[in-house]
């Protein structure tokens, strides 16, 4: 349902491909031996991964790994003790644009009097600058990214009213609405019914089809040989990084979860049938 | 010719039935009540300001004048407030401002309203930046380190004003209730023009608040919904952050000498959370606060004249009885909708049960129901005595409610004292046994509950289960017989 290939963005983006302003050769993403602290305890250590080129990542660790503060670092959004976040070549002030960010759905008031479309219009303010109010082309972009989400009949209502699933949509639909290059996405997954799961998997390879570049915190082991194209195994230090058929192996993980990883059996066993699928 | 009952493919709406309409109604006339209540007050103090001889009327105009604009405002950005969940703030700085206006007063050495205007916001700021800095440092929770600096910093301009200032006319007093009788006397020659001094200093402070909204209305919006995002995007929310609590300090000196900071804090947190009670939209929320923010302000003042007290204070009071009626009258969230909302759902539980059982007392119903399809004649219609169906209600008002509701519906008729299902209470009743069986099978099919823990939870469900589930459940079952043995009726085909 989500791949026509007739739909407008599919036939628009390509054309931004590649991005003007990159360096030749500069990888995507560079987080440069970063480090952060609050307060006495140290929440990142030196974290130092490259993305060469436009990629599904999934962030996988055990609880209080710092997979949320790495894309908060990222983003520029808790200070770095130390590092850098180099985009395409340039820091991020240069091309905050062509980046969106969806926090973790628990994050905001739900209760807040806006409508899913008021929210999805907000993808849009970013590049609208200051004084300029979103105008008939931001409401079709609004409008096509409700569609492509499948939330469009509840557009005009109070955010609040939605269900779980809806209101994760309704992130991932302001985030589409951005035209962003780069996406990171904490927990879009977290307690979204079965629907909607499909719906944001068939999104990853949307984006990914236009060369996009999606970095997503993820908590469902067994879901990631099948979707994500690279891992960063998180625990405080990157246990590993690199394409999922080479670092998700039972050992990154027991390395990454220490001995309380249940899952890690099913995993092993996920790992094997995708490894005969091909 | 006789069929076992097949029922029939109406619409069944999934909220339940019985009184939706006039459910609709309430909201209706919880809104025209609400609306009678704040009006007719207001068009009362209207006519009686406008009956009083001229020069008091003109004095009384004035005063309420400048009052609606230092109320209007406040509530545009107490609703802001009120909305990011920070509400306490606006008391905070209001009271925290006074050592900046004591600290301007020291070196300016007189009590020029641009340097005090300049000393509360830069405290202000302090306040707003002290309380993010002391929540961080102390990890405390945010009433804590709001209600941490506050009292401090007022503390510290009260003795500042007692140790230097005291002989100056910045009196304590007056800058927690203000002087909103004598502000209209106040005046300052402008040209030819006789002007209240205090509407030069609200008159900018309204303006600048409108300019923030119209010029920033979208980052605003985005920094106080989700701040996170709009930092990311680079919507700059901290800045907003501080340009609302720049503009929170000067809204509460500019209104300080008026109407004192009671008022100010009144007005910056109840408007907002009636506006947020009467519209699910942030423009609406504005739109509603600002008209609680004057209905406050003309009642207030006419409740001051009539019983001969303070201005400001009355003003605060008019405010939480207004407060009160929101709460009470909204017709989206307030409580007496509520109520009558659950009300509803428990009389239309009550009545379909009711029509449930008057299908299970008529004569016909055990043979109908365990006859093989297509063999028996239809039931005749059985009465029940009206005492009777009370008894099996429970026998409170709620009961007769019940029969009234019923009967209204065209499900039941009332004959003498005696209750009887229509035909289309009869296919009503059929559609409910048809749910229930419907769920009774799923739960044991499906989860595997033994058949006798099944009737509970089907006895609740079945008001709710619309056609479409159903439908999707009868597609789900093996069976066509309920876990007890019975059938469960079929649905007609639609024509």
């Amino acid at each position: 349902m989500l791949k026509r290939p007739d739909s407008p963005q599919a036939e628009a983006e390509p054309g931004r491909q590649p991005p003007a302003g990159t360096g030749p050769g500069a990888p995507v993403l560079d987080v440069h031996d970063v480090t952060v602290a609050y307060h006495r305890r140290t929440v990142l250590w030196n974290v130092d991964f490259t993305l060469q080129s436009p990629s599904l990542v999934a962030v996988v660790g055990p609880n209080g790994a710092g997979k949320s503060t790495l894309l908060k670092a990222v983003l520029g959004l808790v200070p770095l003790a130390s590092g850098s976040v180099r985009f395409w070549g340039e820091p991020l002030a240069r091309c905050r644009r062509r980046v969106a960010y969806v926090p973790q759905r628990e994050s905001v008031d739900w209760d807040f009097p806006v409508t899913v479309r008021d929210v999805v219009l907000m993808g849009t303010y970013a590049r609208l600058g200051w004084f300029r109010r979103p105008g008939p082309d931001e409401h079709r972009l609004a409008q096509q990214c409700m569609e492509q989400l499948g939330i469009a009949h509840v557009a005009d209502r109070q955010i609040g009213q939605l269900s779980g699933g809806q209101q994760q949509r309704t992130f991932l639909a302001r985030a589409l609405a951005q035209r962003a290059d780069m996406y990171f996405m904490d927990e879009p997954l977290a307690g979204v019914d079965a629907a909607t799961e499909r719906v944001v998997f068939d999104l990853f390879k949307q984006l990914h089809a236009q060369h996009k570049t999606v970095v997503v915190v993820h908590h469902d082991l067994r879901s990631v040989p099948e979707h994500f194209e690279h891992v960063l195994l998180l625990n405080t230090r990157v246990v590993a990084f690199g394409p999922v058929q080479e670092v998700f192996t039972p050992q990154n993980l027991q390395q990454t979860y220490g001995g309380r990883l249940s899952a890690l059996e099913q995993v092993a066993e996920a790992l094997r049938r995708t490894e005969k699928t091909p | 010719m006789s069929t076992w009952p097949v029922v029939p493919a109406e619409p069944i709406p999934l909220q339940p039935t019985l009184a939706p309409r006039s459910l609709g109604r309430l909201g209706l006339a919880a809104a025209a009540l609400l609306a009678l209540l704040l009006g007719g007050p207001s068009a009362w103090a209207l006519g009686w300001i406008g009956s009083w001889p001229g020069p008091l009327a003109a004095i009384a105009w004035s005063t309420v004048g400048l009052a609606l604009l230092c109320n209007t405002a406040c509530a545009l950005l107490g609703t802001f407030l009120v909305l990011r969940r920070m509400s306490l703030l606006s008391d905070a700085i209001s009271h925290a401002v006074l050592p900046g206006l004591v600290v301007a007063f020291l070196i300016t050495g007189r009590l020029d309203p641009w340097a005090m205007l300049a000393g509360a916001v830069v405290v202000g700021m302090l306040t707003a930046t002290g309380v993010q800095a002391v929540r961080q440092l102390a990890q405390l929770a945010d009433d804590a380190s709001m209600g941490v600096v506050y009292p401090v910093l007022f503390a510290l301009g009260v003795v500042l004003l007692s140790r230097y200032a005291h002989h100056v006319d910045l009196d304590t007093d007056c800058v927690l209730f203000g002087l909103l009788e004598l502000a209209a006397l106040d005046t300052i020659r402008l040209g030819t023009w006789e002007l209240p001094r205090s509407l030069l200093t609200l008159a900018p402070a309204l303006l600048g608040v409108l300019g923030f909204l119209l010029l920033a209305w979208k980052e605003l919006l985005a920094a106080s919904f989700d701040p996170a995002m709009a930092a990311a995007a680079g919507l700059r929310p901290r800045l907003m952050h501080y340009l609302l609590m720049a503009l929170v300090a000067t809204v509460a000196v500019a209104s300080f000498e008026a109407v004192g900071s009671i008022l100010v804090v009144a007005m910056m947190i109840v408007p907002g959370v009636c506006g947020r009670l009467l519209s699910d939209r942030v423009t609406g929320t504005l739109f509603w606060a600002v008209l609680v923010a004057w209905v406050a302000a003309l009642w207030g003042y006419a409740l001051a004249a009539w019983f001969n007290t303070t201005v400001a204070g009355s003003m605060a009071v008019a405010a939480g009885v207004v407060l009160v009626l929101v709460v009470l009258l909204s017709p989206r969230h307030g409580v007496l909708v509520d109520a009558a909302h659950r009300l509803g759902t428990r009389l239309t539980i009550a009545g379909e049960d009711l029509l449930k059982w008057l299908l299970k007392q008529e004569p016909g119903y055990e043979r109908l129901d365990s006859a093989p399809q297509g063999s028996v004649p239809p039931a005749e219609a059985a009465c029940v005595p009206r005492k009777h169906c009370l008894e099996h209600l429970g026998g409170r008002w709620q009961a007769r409610l019940v029969l009234w509701l019923l009967g209204r519906r065209g499900w039941i008729e009332q004959a003498w004292d005696r209750v009887c299902l229509t035909p289309a209470g009869r296919r009503r009743a059929w559609h409910l046994v048809r749910a229930h069986r419907l769920w009774e099978t799923f739960l044991e099919e499906h989860l595997q509950l033994a058949p006798d823990h099944v009737h509970e939870p089907a006895e609740q469900l079945e008001h709710f289960l619309g056609p479409g589930l159903q439908q999707e459940l009868e597609q789900q079952l093996q069976r066509a017989y309920d876990p007890h043995g019975r059938k469960i009726p079929k649905q007609a085909e639609e024509h």
